[in-house]
C-alpha cells in the first residue's frame, strides 16, 4: 500500500476479493472538516477546511464519488457496496480539501 | 422449636447481601457500559471506529521514532496501567501521566516536546493504551520511603480535590460519580467515572483527547475556573481516580459521547 499524504486514509474490504462478487468497501479519512463558522477561545475565526471531494477508482473506472460540505462531521466515513470486476489491479482513493491540499492512496487488489 | 429465631437472622443477612453487594459491583463499572448499543458496536468494529486512525498513525510514528530503543509497543504494555507515577529528577519529584512521559522521551532524545493534545502525542498514547487493553489498573507508590511519603501526599491531595465542591454549580466529583451513578443528567447517564478507556474519541469534540482534557471539561461542566493543561491538580486527580479504579481492566482507547 503506497500512501503519499498527510491525511490518513483507512481503506478496508469486508471480505477477500473475488471476481464478480460483491464486497463492502469501508473508507475512513482522518480530516478535521472545519466548517469555518467556529471561533476559537480567543474569538478568532477558525479557517474553513473541508474535504471537497473523495473519489474511489478501480483502475481507471470511477466507482464512488462524494462531494462533502460543512454538514459532514470530522473524520468522515463511507461504506458502499461494489461488485468486483473480473480483473483489476488497484483501488485508488483520491481527495482534495479546501486548503488546496490533495492526495491519493493506492491499494493493490489481490484476487482469491 | 428453638430454631425459629434463625429465620429472621438469615432473612436480614440475605437483605444485607442484596443491598450491600450490587453497590460495589456498580461502582466498578467501565464507562463502556454506559454507551448506546450503536456506539458499542462502533467501538467493536475497527473499520467504523475512528480511534483506528490514531492507532495506525501511532504505529507508524513508533516505527520511525521509538522502535530503536523500545522495541515493540507490547514491551510497554503495562505502562498505561501504571501511570500516573512519581518521577524524581534533580532531587525534585513530580507526578507524570503517560502523555507527559511521551514528551519526556521526546526531550531525552533531543526533540522538542509537543502539546498534550497534539495529534502525534495522542496517537502514541492511543497505541500504548491499545496494547494495554486487558491489563489491570495498577497505580502504586514508588519503593523508596521518601517517594512513598510524597506519593501518599499527592494521593490525598487528589482525594481531597475529588471531594471538594467547585464551580458555580457548587458540585464535587463525588456528588455525581459516587452518589448518583446510573441517574440521568440531561441526556446522559452518570457513570462512576473510572479512567479505563483513555485516551477517548469524544463525538462531542470530534477528536481524540487525553484524560487531562476530559478532566478540564469536567471543570467547565460545573462552571469552575479551568486549571491549565498539565497542571498538578489534574495529575493528582488522575492519580486518585486510578487508585480508586485499581484492579479494573483497561478497555483501550474508547469512543465516548
Amino acid at each position: 500500500m503506497t500512501q503519499t499524504l498527510d491525511v490518513p486514509v483507512r481503506l478496508s474490504l469486508s471480505r477477500p476479493v473475488r471476481s464478480n462478487s460483491e464486497v463492502e468497501v469501508r473508507l475512513m479519512l482522518g480530516h478535521v472538516m472545519e466548517t469555518g463558522f467556529r471561533h476559537d477561545s480567543s474569538g478568532v475565526q477558525v479557517a474553513k477546511d473541508i474535504l471537497q471531494f473523495v473519489k474511489v477508482h478501480v483502475d481507471d473506472t470511477l466507482i464512488f464519488e462524494a462531494e462533502l460540505g460543512t454538514g459532514m462531521a470530522a473524520n468522515p466515513m463511507f461504506f458502499f457496496s461494489f461488485t468486483m470486476p473480473p480483473q483489476a489491479t488497484d483501488m485508488v482513493v483520491s481527495w482534495a480539501d479546501h486548503q488546496g491540499r490533495s492526495g491519493q492512496m493506492r491499494r493493490p487488489l489481490t484476487y482469491r | 422449636m428453638h430454631f425459629s429465631f434463625i429465620w429472621p437472622c438469615l432473612l436480614s443477612l440475605g437483605l444485607y447481601l442484596i443491598v450491600a453487594t450490587p453497590l460495589r459491583a456498580q461502582v466498578l463499572q467501565s464507562g463502556q457500559l454506559f454507551l448506546s448499543p450503536q456506539l458499542q458496536a462502533m467501538q467493536q468494529d475497527a473499520d467504523a471506529n475512528p480511534v483506528s486512525l490514531w492507532i495506525e498513525k501511532g504505529q507508524s510514528l513508533w516505527r520511525d521514532n521509538c522502535q530503536s530503543c523500545h522495541n515493540t509497543p507490547q514491551t510497554l504494555r503495562t505502562s498505561a496501567a501504571e501511570h500516573p507515577r512519581l518521577i524524581t529528577h534533580l532531587s525534585s519529584s513530580r507526578l507524570i501521566n503517560l502523555e507527559d512521559q511521551i514528551n519526556l522521551c521526546r526531550q531525552r532524545v533531543g526533540h522538542h516536546p509537543k502539546g498534550l493534545e497534539d495529534d502525534d502525542t495522542l496517537s502514541l498514547s492511543a497505541l500504548l493504551h491499545s496494547v494495554a487493553k486487558g491489563q489491570k489498573i495498577h497505580a502504586h507508590a514508588p519503593v523508596d520511603a521518601t517517594g512513598q511519603q510524597r506519593w501518599q501526599d499527592e494521593l490525598s491531595q487528589g482525594a481531597q480535590l475529588y471531594a471538594t465542591r467547585i464551580g458555580r454549580l457548587n458540585l464535587a466529583c463525588v456528588h455525581c460519580h459516587d452518589d448518583k451513578v446510573g441517574a440521568n443528567l440531561r441526556a446522559e447517564v452518570i457513570s462512576p467515572g473510572h479512567p479505563t478507556g483513555f485516551p477517548i474519541y469524544r463525538l462531542n469534540w470530534q477528536n481524540m483527547g487525553s484524560i487531562d482534557r476530559r478532566l478540564r471539561a469536567c471543570y467547565s461542566g460545573v462552571q469552575a475556573n479551568l486549571p491549565a493543561p498539565g497542571s498538578i491538580k489534574l495529575r493528582q486527580l488522575e492519580l486518585f481516580m486510578k487508585v480508586r479504579a485499581n484492579g479494573m481492566t483497561l478497555d483501550g482507547p474508547s469512543i465516548r459521547r
